[in-house]
């Protein structure tokens, strides 16, 4: 949920919540002003007409509101409600009514004051409605007030999380954020700054270490390789070759993981210099030197290039690259299966038969991602990689019952 | 042919000595700058293995100043970085091949024979081995008169086990000479195997004979006698 929205959302409840209570007081602070008000223009009218009375003079009652009438009866005044049909408004109302026993000029009088009392159902109605207009006007200015501060007091914020999105440990080094002038920002803008500074400075000495050890290891490496391929040569009962055999043979698997992983490095670093390679060529070239391996296999290879596709890249590199997706189709194929080569002047697609299930695409191009092949998991990789480096994007699918692997300029997809 | 190999990892300088001296090579050592330097400076070689990272200096350095010097001996760096800065700078201060470690003594064999080629007959002089005659400079193979129509990889399998005989030479080894360190290919040795028998067939149709031997679950090797 967005910061604004739950702003709002908090905003709306607890308004709600305040307002609830406020329409309760309301409601019986107005009920009580009202009664009181009413009370005090029943006493009013009480006196006036006492005073009318004092001077003789004849007061007639107004049904229902007043009514005067002569009586021996004494007694205390006191306050009532009280239902009353009245005729004008021709229903039931209910009216205050104020009794009172007074004496004039030597009469005694029972005086009936009623005044129409508003009804509570009207005075909730009322309260009710108006607060809630206040409510919504309140939400509605509180809502445009935030969608005016997204834009002027979030907008750095956006800005700044786009810029950290972008980061990229690669690059080096850390980032800088846009200034916001809000305390809050500027200082999470501050610590993020710091923390991928120093993240960067970790990342890179870690490489080093990791790209200096590589290299290390292949001077042992090749004591070790060359002595076993020495022991080779001799005259061994076969039980110790055979032992010796396993032994070079898994040094030198270490030894060409070590250099797939120092290569894997180096397209990283940006060590190899890019010139314009038609890929058409070096598909051609591939295919040649892949043959026997295709005729092994008695593939068919359909090869579509009406077009030609050119990459600003290292002639290295795009062999590794279509070597890689090429022995992958071929490896991965079935005897007498198909492979199809398309090339666009924006990509190129291979496509291979094989097993009847699509991959799982998140998973192919990550580093030892393998399936019962003895490879190093790592051809995917360097394929990835190559295509990252070089504003490539590889995409893979699985359609009518081939495995596709697109390799296209980024931004044409 | 004398051969100053300058490496300062003493288990490596003994192995790479004592398997060119089995070749055939008249070996010297120098563990480090300064003594290659000394050596250079007293004898004449045909060819220096050349480590570019000395404890006392950089090979690349050393390099330049037996050009300087007009030596005319062959170079082969050796590098533990697979860099092609390195590369291309010792190949334009005119080293004559390339090697990375970790690299097959068998290999390391082809390439030091290749630049004596190179260097000392001009690449013309013909190879041969028992029936066979192999034209370097032509990549050409006959079988007494009949020439062989080879696939240039096909050539390059035969001219690594004639100059390695009677060496087993690994599935890898193979493997890497033929198609270098970094293509993923996870049926190399199908691949080996296959390139090898097209070989087999086409030495026997030219009324060859096969000396390959097959050192099971192993390589290969091409015996002499």
């Amino acid at each position: 949920m967005r910061l604004l929205k739950k702003i709002n959302q908090s905003y709306f409840i607890s308004s709600a919540v305040v307002l609830l209570i406020g329409l309760a007081a309301f409601y019986f602070l107005i009920n009580d002003i009202a009664s009181q008000e009413i009370i005090e223009g029943l006493h009013a009218s009480e006196v006036r007409i006492v005073h009318e009375l004092g001077k003789h003079k004849q007061v007639s009652g107004l049904y229902p509101l007043i009514e005067v009438e002569k009586t021996h009866r004494k007694g205390a005044e006191f306050i009532k409600d009280t239902i009353i049909f009245d005729p004008i408004e021709g229903e039931e109302e209910v009216f205050k009514e104020l009794n009172t026993y007074r004496e004039v000029n030597g009469q005694n009088y029972h005086i009936t004051i009623r005044a129409l009392v508003v009804e509570k159902e009207d005075i909730a109605t009322t309260i009710f409605l108006s607060i809630t207009a206040i409510f919504l006007l309140l939400i509605g200015v509180l809502y445009f007030i935030n969608k005016r501060a997204t834009f002027t007091v979030w907008y750095p914020f956006y800005q700044n999380l786009t810029i950290l999105k972008n980061f990229s440990l690669k690059e080096g080094r850390g980032i800088s954020l846009h200034k916001t002038g809000i305390t809050e920002f500027d200082e999470l803008n501050q610590v993020i700054t710091g923390l991928t500074e120093q993240v960067s400075v970790d990342y890179l000495s870690l490489k080093e270490f990791t790209e200096n050890a590589s290299h290390e290891i292949q001077t042992p490496l090749a004591v070790i390789l060359m002595n076993l391929e020495e022991v080779l040569q001799q005259n061994l009962p076969e039980e110790s070759l055979t032992k010796v055999y396993h032994s070079y043979e898994a040094a030198k698997r270490l030894s060409t993981l070590n250099q797939h992983l120092i290569l894997l490095a180096k397209i990283e670093n940006g060590q190899f210099a890019a010139g314009n390679v038609l890929l058409n060529d070096v598909v051609k070239s591939r295919l040649e030197v892949l043959k026997p391996l295709i005729d092994g296999m008695s593939l068919r290879v359909w090869v579509d290039m009406p077009v030609s596709f050119s990459v600003e890249i290292h002639e290295a590199l795009a062999e590794i690259l279509v070597n890689n997706l090429l022995s992958n189709a071929i490896k991965h194929n079935n005897e007498g299966g198909t492979i199809r080569i398309v090339i666009s002047d924006s990509g190129f697609e291979i496509c291979n038969t094989g097993k009847e299930n699509p991959l799982a695409e998140a998973e192919i191009f990550n580093r030892f991602v393998k399936k019962e092949s003895q490879g190093l998991g790592l051809g995917l990789a360097i394929v990835k990689r190559i295509c990252n480096t070089h504003k490539l994007d590889i995409s893979y699918r699985y359609l009518d019952g081939m495995h596709c692997f697109r390799v296209q300029n980024i931004g044409e997809v | 042919m004398k051969i100053l190999i300058v490496e300062d990892e003493k288990n490596l300088l003994e192995t790479m000595t004592t398997f060119l001296q089995q070749e055939g090579f008249v070996c010297e050592m120098a563990d480090s700058y300064f003594v290659a330097e000394d050596k250079l400076a007293a004898f004449d070689y045909d060819i220096i293995i050349l480590d570019i990272t000395l404890p006392d200096g950089n090979g690349l350095d050393l390099l330049e100043k037996i050009k300087i010097s007009g030596n005319e001996a062959g170079v082969l760096i050796v590098s533990a970085r697979n860099s092609l800065d390195d590369k291309l700078k010792g190949l334009d201060l005119g080293a004559d091949d390339y090697i990375t470690k970790p690299f097959h003594l068998s290999e390391l064999n082809s390439r030091v024979r290749a630049v004596l080629r190179r260097r000392k007959f001009n690449g013309s002089k013909e190879i041969t081995f028992r029936d066979f005659r192999l034209l370097p400079e032509e990549r050409e193979v006959f079988v007494g008169d009949n020439k062989l129509q080879l696939t240039p990889k096909e050539y390059e399998l035969l001219l690594y086990f004639v100059v390695n005989k009677n060496r087993v030479l690994t599935r890898q080894s193979i493997a890497e000479h033929l198609w270098g360190d970094y293509m993923d290919m996870a049926d190399r040795f199908d691949f080996v195997y296959t390139h090898l028998n097209n070989l087999r067939k086409k030495i026997k149709r030219s009324g060859g004979n096969d000396y390959i031997k097959t050192v099971y679950g192993i390589g290969y090797k091409m015996e002499a006698e």
